[in-house]
């Protein structure tokens, strides 16, 4: 057991639509280990980028956490006030986007854009920054550094440019590094790149890094720990080797069923019938129910309280409950 | 196994290049050559810049190819008598004879460049500094006068080659102005089976809309059999009188036009030129067009490629709209046909786009792809922008329409998993060039071509516990198209590159049956 | 970035042809006799006859206007058929007032425009917005002859604060100041309205984008991320409105002048309009066209210094 770098405890957050208030997470807890790797897994809808956004204070305006505690390194964030809150963001948190070829302002050179914020958080003189910022684009494994920080974004590729904006926001040596679907964008090569380059930073600063993606290939190749998130609420949670050798949420279940898999050989591509539940929907109960080939009465009327079935795998619904009774169940 | 499969497209050669300036063009499609048969899911993979992109637009002709050709055998010459066919019908007399002046000219820069090198010989014998500067300037004519001459025999061989595309090896004939003959008369039944095709769509569209009146005409049924059984029999003639002429003058009084024109494999080789398909780049606007009725796209973004002022019913709807005279009603009720056989509900013809999730929006492209007499359609990454488990669901109402309506599909994609799984077969390219060609499992199983087994090892595995190399890490970036490497265009960050590779494009070989590559570790076949 | 200069530059003189055709065929179609004009009310057949062949209005339409163009390119803008003066140094006496408001005006718009532009993109949808936004609709509907005879009135007749009329000094001057003012804002209305409603768009499409997610992620102070990630990249919009305002300005000062009598060419093209002196009006029409051209020049260099993907675009 690690030191905890983020602590996230029943986050409720909601927007508004329409002079409505309408809950976007209802209720999602997690932690972060220094050194660690946890990939939230989810499709659209499921609320893993609203989860981001309330970690790092980034909510749009129609957005806001109601309730629950967001912990960094122990101090709680949902108190502070945004000056605080945007202090805090660029020196113990960092974050990458998923698109790249966007994330970086096209007026500004390289060396510009990664030493602002060394200046501004770090008290850094100029040129102390400047030296942190080609010693980390050589640390990425970008040749010529002092040459790119004297570039513009509009001259390098996108698998440089996310490089850079890993260099960025690691200079810093952040706790936590929150990671938004950051290779999505990028072919296959150049995503493996990226991967082992996060997996071997992440050794070096000693970050724990929130790992956001709907690909469970990467998930395989990077994860300590995953969250599988359904509609707002966390569904399961578990060491990677439990998830993938015994995933037991039916929603798990059928992502993987649904994910073709490139080293078997005869793989049945399932799908998972009905669609995703928008924002909007009143559903009672397990969100999942309408696609659930399990689901009973209980399921439509009530919500599932998690239960630990192994130490540290998590699932949160009433069939599983059922095959497990007695099982720890957790608040 | 491939010997029962029906051939729907083939590509020779094809070529794609943008200008960007004088000199400089983006090389985006280099020297592709592969075919694809009816009935199969054919994927295509590579990273960005690779082509594949580029490759399925040019098939469809939506850009032009700057070079080679894409021919399509969906439909017989015949039932569509292109006007090109004429023209080229028109030109064999001259393809020959220009084939013979090239050929003439070259052996005449030949006796210049055997005089030079007489001279050569006689200085170097001599051997004093003055002869040697002289010979100096010697040598640069001599290889200027090689250079000309090969130049000659490729456009002479050209020239060949066109003509073969018509007429096979009877491009060498000396009897050719009787072989045109035949091949006019051919033309003139192509073009009377054509029209006898048009008035059979006709009658089968007046045909089509008393029956959904509730009629039954049976005189209309009469008339189409009458006017199908027309076509089918000047398609028969046209075939006959072809088939005279080979028979009539194949192998019989060949012309020595070049060196190789006498020897028998060449005259095979011409053979095998010969078109049985509609060679699509060829083809007019209008005809092009018409192909349009029977290849498809469909693109990444569901919500880019659909109009959002417009309801989805209507952009279906636009499909008959513009091919076909069918009366509102007809159209109405066929594209509500068309929404619930994708799995949406006919009341989403009057749905906007944004009222759509990307998965019932993707559907909704998939619905006007498959409109008319489809028969081809180009998957443009059309399922890389879905959440996976919408992806699931698209693809497995991509395998169900395949099977019902006997699609072929060009599948383009980055998801080595879903090409896998989804494909029959997978072409892998790089930088515009093919690398290697198998059926998905066999590349899976035995990739041959070093790009290949570096993709495969990027891919993640979803196998825990599996040590995961960092050593097969593909470094660098893909080179510019615009100034691609000399020889293979790999060579650059190949673990396996060989001398061989910086200077000489690897040729495509059947290592396999069926397994195609293109790489210098296989050149000994 | 050369090519893109030079390319400019060239297309500048092409334009300033194009322009001196349009000016000479359009002066040369329009009804009415020159001739007549120039040898006046009391003359003979035989007497317009004479002037007519003087003038050299009998030649062919294409001599006419080669004879025009040499005499543009030595700065020779002919005679005034009214005052019998060189046009030129008549244009020279008045330009530097006509500049002198249309620079002030280029200046409060800028000052005023742009600021709030941006303020109400930062208060998007809140009271200020919504102030702002309904003035800057008025200042564009307001005409400015209107504006700046209701301003006269208030300042100059009532207050007396203003002077009435009149421009004898440039306006960094307390005087050339006091003068400016009035015209000035009246003819800013227009412009500076533009400025608010491009900034306002521009600066909201600016903070949607990924590169500002990206500053706030760092943490980066507000202040920081409006003025130095957003600004620069909602100034192109703004400096492409600068130009094509310029031409606004110029036109708009024509009716200014009227109002607040200033001697500059606005006031010379409307004299000349009025006498149905040709060569008055096709000079000044052509020297505020040569004008704009310019201005649109100088506007395009500019993108080359804020864009520095115009520089390395070979």
């Amino acid at each position: 057991m690690g030191k905890k770098v983020l602590e996230v405890k029943d986050l409720v957050t909601t927007f508004r639509i329409d002079k409505k208030e309408y809950e976007v997470l209802r209720g999602v807890s997690f932690d972060i280990e220094e050194n660690e790797t946890l990939c939230m897994v989810g499709e659209s809808g499921c609320g893993k980028s609203v989860t981001t956004l309330s970690i790092m204070d980034l909510l749009p305006n129609n957005g806001r956490v109601v309730s629950g505690s967001i912990k960094l390194n122990g101090q709680e964030l949902t108190t502070m006030s945004s000056k605080e809150r945007a202090a805090l963001r660029g020196k113990q948190m960092g974050m990458i986007f998923q698109e790249p070829m966007t994330a970086l302002n096209p007026l500004l050179t390289i060396g510009r854009q990664m030493t602002e914020g060394l200046v501004l958080h770090q008290g850094m003189s100029k040129q102390e920054a400047y030296d942190t910022a080609v010693n980390y684009l050589e640390k990425v494994g970008i040749a010529n550094p002092e040459d790119r920080m004297k570039q513009y974004p509009f001259q390098l590729s996108g698998g440089l440019r996310q490089r850079i904006m890993i260099a960025m926001v690691m200079a810093v040596q952040p706790s936590l590094l929150i990671a938004d679907e950051p290779t999505t964008a990028l072919d296959v090569t150049i995503q493996k790149q990226v991967l082992v380059l996060l997996n071997k930073l992440k050794k070096d600063v000693s970050t724990g890094i929130l790992f956001i993606t709907h690909d469970l290939g990467v998930v395989a190749e990077i994860a300590d720990r995953v969250v599988i998130l359904y509609s707002g609420r966390k569904v399961e949670e578990g060491s990677i080797e439990a998830i993938f050798s015994k995933p037991l949420h039916p929603y798990t279940v059928g992502l993987m069923k649904a994910v073709p898999n490139v080293d078997e050989d005869d793989f049945d591509i399932q799908p998972i019938p009905g669609t995703f539940p928008n924002i909007t929907e009143e559903i009672g109960g397990c969100r999942f129910h309408p696609r659930c080939p399990y689901a009973t009465d209980r399921c439509r009327a009530e919500v599932p309280a998690e239960i630990e079935v192994e130490p540290g795998h998590l699932v949160s619904c009433h069939k599983v409950a059922e095959e497990y009774p007695g099982k720890e169940v957790r608040k | 196994m491939s010997e029962e499969r029906k051939k729907l497209l083939e590509l020779k050669k094809l070529k794609k290049y943008f200008p960007v300036r004088r000199g400089v063009s983006i090389k985006a499609v280099e020297d592709v050559t592969f075919s694809i048969y009816e009935g199969e899911k054919f994927g295509v993979v590579g990273e960005s810049g690779c082509g594949k992109s580029t490759l399925g637009r040019v098939i469809l002709q939506l850009y032009p190819q700057t070079s080679g050709a894409c021919i399509y055998y969906g439909r017989t010459k015949d039932e569509m008598s292109p006007k090109y066919q004429a023209k080229e019908v028109a030109k064999l007399l001259e393809y020959q004879k220009k084939a013979q002046e090239f050929y003439q000219k070259s052996l005449e820069i030949d006796r210049k460049a055997e005089a030079i090198r007489g001279q050569v010989d006689a200085l170097s014998a001599l051997g004093t500094d003055r002869e040697v500067k002289k010979n100096t300037s010697l040598q640069k004519k001599l290889s200027e006068l090689e250079f000309q001459s090969k130049e000659l025999r490729k456009d002479a061989s050209r020239q060949l080659r066109e003509g073969s595309r018509t007429v096979g090896s009877l491009i060498l004939c000396k009897d050719l102005p009787k072989v045109q003959d035949l091949f006019r008369q051919a033309q003139k039944e192509t073009e009377a089976a054509a029209a006898a095709t048009r008035r059979f769509r006709e009658l089968e569209k007046q045909y089509e809309e008393s029956r959904l009146a509730g009629r039954n005409d049976d005189g209309l049924k009469a008339k189409m059999d009458t006017a199908k059984s027309e076509a089918d029999s000047h398609v028969e003639a046209a075939r006959a009188l072809r088939q005279k002429a080979f028979q009539d003058y194949r192998g019989k009084d060949i012309l020595p036009i070049t060196e190789r024109t006498l020897d028998p494999a060449y005259q095979a080789k011409l053979d095998g030129n010969y078109e049985t398909g509609i060679n699509l780049g060829k083809l007019t606007r209008e005809e092009m067009r018409e192909m349009r009725r029977e290849m498809q796209m469909i693109f990444q973004d569901p919500a880019a490629s659909l109009d959002p002022r417009q309801s989805v019913g209507k952009s279906i709807e636009e499909v008959f709209v513009i091919n076909t005279d069918f009366p509102p009603a007809v159209r109405r009720e066929k594209t509500m046909d068309l929404l619930e056989k994708v799995g949406l509900k006919r009341e989403h013809y009057w749905s906007y786009p944004n009222a759509l999730s990307g998965g019932q929006k993707q559907r909704v492209g998939i619905a006007r792809a498959i409109a008319l007499d489809t028969k081809f359609v180009v998957l443009d990454e059309s399922v890389s922008a879905l959440d996976v488990s919408v992806q699931a669901q698209i693809l497995q109402l991509l395998n169900e329409l395949s099977a019902e309506k006997h699609l072929t599909y060009f599948f383009i994609t980055h998801d080595l998993g879903v090409v896998k799984h989804f494909c029959d077969r997978i072409l892998v390219m790089y930088l515009g060039n093919v690398c290697e060609l198998a059926d998905s499992k066999e590349l899976f199983h035995n990739p041959l071509h070093p790009y290949t087994e570096s993709l495969l090892a990027a891919v993640p595995r979803l196998k825990i516990g599996q040590e995961h190399s960092t050593e097969s890490v593909l470094e660098g970036d893909v080179p510019s198209a615009m100034n691609p490497p000399k020889g293979c265009p790999f060579h650059t960050r190949c673990s396996k590159c060989m001398e061989i590779c910086g200077q000489e494009k690897p040729p495509i070989v059947e290592r396999e049956p069926g397994h195609f590559v293109a790489c210098h570790l296989y050149d000994n076949k | 970035m050369r090519r893109y200069v030079i390319k400019r530059i060239a297309l500048m003189f092409l334009l300033l042809l194009g322009m001196s055709f349009i000016v000479f065929a359009s002066l040369y179609i329009a009804p009415g006799d020159p001739a007549t004009m120039v040898a006046g009310p009391s003359a003979t057949e035989a007497d317009i006859e004479i002037v007519r062949n003087s003038l050299g209005l009998d030649k062919p339409f294409l001599t006419q206007y080669l004879i025009y163009l040499k005499k543009l390119i030595h700065l020779d803008l002919g005679m005034s058929y009214s005052s019998r003066q060189p046009i030129l140094n008549e244009i020279l006496v008045r330009l530097p007032n006509t500049l002198n408001l249309a620079c002030a005006a280029m200046i409060l718009s800028v000052l005023v425009g742009i600021p709030a532009g941006i303020l109400t993109a930062l208060k998007k949808d809140t009271a200020v917005d919504n102030v702002v936004t309904t003035c800057s609709l008025v200042g564009i509907s307001v005409p400015n002859f209107l504006l700046g005879t209701v301003l006269m009135y208030v300042f100059s007749v009532v207050l007396k604060w203003l002077p009435a009329g009149g421009m004898t000094h440039f306006f960094w001057t307390p005087v050339g100041f006091k003068e400016a003012i009035l015209p000035a804002i009246a003819l800013s209305t227009g412009t500076i309205a533009s400025f608010t409603r491009i900034g306002r768009s521009a600066m909201l499409e600016v903070l949607q984008s990924d590169y500002i997610r990206t500053a706030k992620s760092k943490g980066l102070k507000q202040k920081a991320i409006i003025g130095v990630h957003a600004l620069r990249n909602a100034l192109i919009p703004l400096v492409t409105q600068f130009g094509t305002s310029f031409g606004g300005l110029l036109g708009g000062a024509i009716i200014t002048e009227q109002v607040f009598v200033i001697n500059g060419i606005g006031t010379y093209l409307i004299k000349g309009i009025t006498n149905r002196d040709y060569p008055v009006v096709q000079s000044t029409v052509l020297v505020i066209a040569a004008m704009f051209i310019i201005i649109n020049l100088l506007v395009d260099l500019l993108y080359c210094v804020i864009d520095p993907r115009i520089k390395y675009e070979e």
